[in-house]
């Protein structure tokens, strides 16, 4: 087993001997590695690590002289005031040339300006459409947008329906009546024709409500086959138990968000779908290497957030190759073109191309999103079928 | 429409019975300490967390926890007592809300640091279980949790107006320097009130823990909830609470069944402010 190790350190040491020819490329990396969102922030910056490591082996930027790269990774907190201090301590006295991250959109909004006025690119990672509607140039988007995913669902019960050959096209939607539940809904009317399905009612209910039993049973009472919920986690499980109280033979549509909590339910909360733009199990081939690889490295399997850190690092590599130079402007330019296919960062992923569109938005943000269920206490990918590994299971719609 | 309404009603007073669990602990504390505990709900919530952990690590279903945890939590309310809220008996109301914000605030971020800010649930089989009599179903978690309130206040009725530490208790609370000329120890009389008063916030934990998911920020939203509460029913009256839980929890599921979100949320204030209006100290509390 030593020797093993040995060999294979030596292999790579060699690598590096063969590609290494300068001083390692400093560049930033802002996440939230504490705090509320601290355990995805982590996992978004240890995916990030796990390729920059992957690509210094491969020979780290080959048109900078092959130089491997190294990421300062500092934590905000979770909290966007401490974010701004850091991009501007990593920009004045770090002078990296661009900034990975920050990783939502708290963090993101207080980091934007900063960014901006010193000329250096955040690629950061917000849920909210604002980060790229203040007509900023040196700031990026990658993340799939939380109204993509209201959007998105109603493809998703089409294509359910389709694939399932079961009525799901009936809807009820059910949100908080809060700025997530509430521009979700604005959303629905037209994305719901634009997908030919109906919705049979519309229900808001104040978030932390105890009881949400009525609001189920009035969803359920409308004839809706599934229910179409943007709510927030605790909200979910309570609305998850309600039906299963209830045995209403409904589709429950939720989150993605929500996985680790909902496997935790137990069976109630076996059949529910959630919407995602990564899981596990995408059917590519990269992805079993990839996982293993970041629980050698990290003790633990990936989630979504390590995977959108994995392909970020990539597409920045791509950048760095295109741009042929560490000058912040350069970078910036080649990030706002660069349009990648089938890179290793993309090999994990369910989508096939990265970019950002003039807003500075990532691109395909629909075509992103995957529908996955909680099937025996794990959620497998469903759709679309390109990518899923198994079927709707339609036991808990009897 | 009847089905309706009486699926509301019950399960509006089971709900209402569930918060009564929750502000019966505060409203001992502040008509005998006299001091509004903020803290109350965090303490709630720690409790949830550490039936969590014990049904996660070592498979304790949740209301077994509570034979554990509500004489431990008695015990860290007594020490509370002792040591940080008897410096601040008789002090003025803006250092008692202070002392008491900084511990909710502590107890809540520590729960932050060692626990995520991730949801928290308890896979028991009897979580989705329900009773139904004729066309309305009952989930056995309420009605656990609706019996549990009912049990509590009147155990406390019990001990307060049939005991003779509750004799003790109550003179403390009425006129302290006289019952300490009685020979009363107020303190002692008060550290049990803040023990018992938080052994109940860690019963509503623990009999809450089956129906929602724990965060550390429950307990914020808990202390709310409780302060509506013994507002509807007259601070310091336990009876209050448990009437001033159940007119919440049904005005709320009533709400909830045939009104929008925020409409059906804002019923439970307007019957706040019209109650308070023609009854300012509360339901069950005719003046002060």
């Amino acid at each position: 087993m030593g020797g093993k190790r040995l060999l294979m350190a030596l292999a790579i040491c060699g690598s590096h001997a063969a590609w290494a020819a300068g001083p390692p490329i400093e560049l930033g990396m802002i996440s939230s590695l504490s705090g509320p969102i601290g355990d995805q922030g982590s996992e978004y910056a240890n995916g990030a690590k796990l390729a920059a490591e992957a690509i210094n082996r491969d020979g780290g930027i080959a048109a900078l002289d092959h130089r491997p790269v190294h990421l300062n990774v500092v934590d905000d907190t979770s909290i966007p005031s401490v974010t701004r201090t850091l991009a501007i301590k990593l920009i004045s006295s770090d002078k990296v040339p661009v900034i990975l991250g920050p990783f939502a959109s708290g963090p993101c909004m207080a980091a934007a300006p900063v960014g901006e006025q010193q000329q250096r690119a955040l690629i950061c990672s917000a849920a909210s459409d604002q980060v790229t509607q203040q007509g900023y140039r040196y700031v990026f988007n990658r993340a799939t947008l939380a109204g993509t995913f209201t959007y998105a669902g109603f493809r998703v019960l089409d294509g359910l329906s389709k694939s399932s050959g079961l009525d799901l096209k009936k809807v009820a939607v059910i949100y908080e009546d809060g700025a997530y539940g509430t521009s979700g809904n604005a959303q629905a009317t037209k994305a719901a024709a634009d997908a030919g399905v109906t919705i049979t009612d519309r229900i808001a209910f104040h978030t932390n409500t105890a009881d949400l039993s009525p609001v189920v049973n009035r969803a359920v009472a409308s004839g809706a086959k599934a229910l179409l919920l943007m709510v927030y986690t605790g909200d979910g499980v309570n609305i998850v138990r309600a039906v299963r109280t209830a045995k209403a033979p409904v589709l429950i549509l939720g989150s993605g968000a929500w996985d680790s909590t909902m496997v935790k339910m137990g069976p109630p909360a076996d059949g529910m779908v959630a919407l995602s733009d990564w899981n596990e199990d995408v059917a590519k081939p990269a992805v079993a290497g990839y996982r293993e690889a970041y629980k050698k490295a990290y003790g633990d399997y990936p989630g979504p957030s390590a995977a959108w850190g994995w392909s970020d690092m990539y597409f920045l590599k791509a950048a760095l190759e295109e741009a042929k130079s560490l000058d912040p402007k350069t970078i910036r330019d080649t990030l706002a073109k660069l349009k990648t296919k089938d890179d290793p960062g993309l090999a994990v992923e369910p989508f096939n191309s990265y970019g950002f569109d003039d807003d500075g938005l990532a691109i395909g943000q629909v075509d992103r999103v995957i529908a996955t269920q909680l099937q025996n206490g794990k959620f497998v990918t469903i759709w679309p079928e390109a990518v899923a590994t198994a079927k709707l299971d339609t036991s808990t719609l009897k | 429409m009847l089905v309706a309404i009486l699926q509301g009603l019950i399960s509006g007073a089971l709900v209402g019975g569930m918060y009564a669990t929750v502000g019966i602990g505060l409203t001992l504390v502040f008509g005998v300490v006299r001091i509004v505990n903020f803290a109350h709900g965090s303490f709630l919530m720690a409790a949830a967390y550490a039936s969590w952990l014990m049904y996660e690590r070592y498979g304790i279903d949740p209301y077994l926890s509570g034979l554990i945890l509500v004489p431990s939590f008695f015990v860290l309310g007594v020490a509370y007592y002792w040591g940080l809220m008897r410096p601040m008996v008789g002090k003025s109301l803006l250092a008692q809300s202070l002392l008491t914000i900084a511990v909710g605030y502590v107890i809540d971020n520590t729960a932050l640091g060692l626990f995520s800010s991730q949801m928290r649930v308890v896979a028991v089989p009897y979580a989705v279980a329900s009773l139904s009599i004729g066309p309305i179903a009952l989930p056995v978690t309420r009605l656990i949790a609706g019996g549990v309130g009912l049990c509590a206040t009147t155990i406390m009725y019990l001990l307060l107006w049939r005991t003779g530490m509750g004799i003790a208790v109550r003179a403390a609370a009425a006129d302290r320097p006289i019952a300490e000329a009685m020979g009363i120890n107020t303190h002692s009389a008060q550290a049990v009130v803040t023990g018992i008063g938080i052994a109940c916030a860690a019963l509503g934990g623990v009999v809450l823990l089956p129906i929602f998911a724990a965060s550390p920020s429950m307990g914020a939203d808990f202390t709310f909830l409780s302060f509506l509460i013994i507002v509807l029913g007259g601070m310091g009256s336990f009876f209050g609470a448990l009437v001033g839980g159940v007119i919440l929890g049904i005005t709320e599921n009533l709400g909830a069944t045939f009104f929008d979100g925020s409409t059906g949320h804002m019923l439970t204030f307007v019957l706040f402010v019209v109650l308070l209006v023609f009854r300012p100290y509360g339901v069950l509390v005719r003046r002060r």
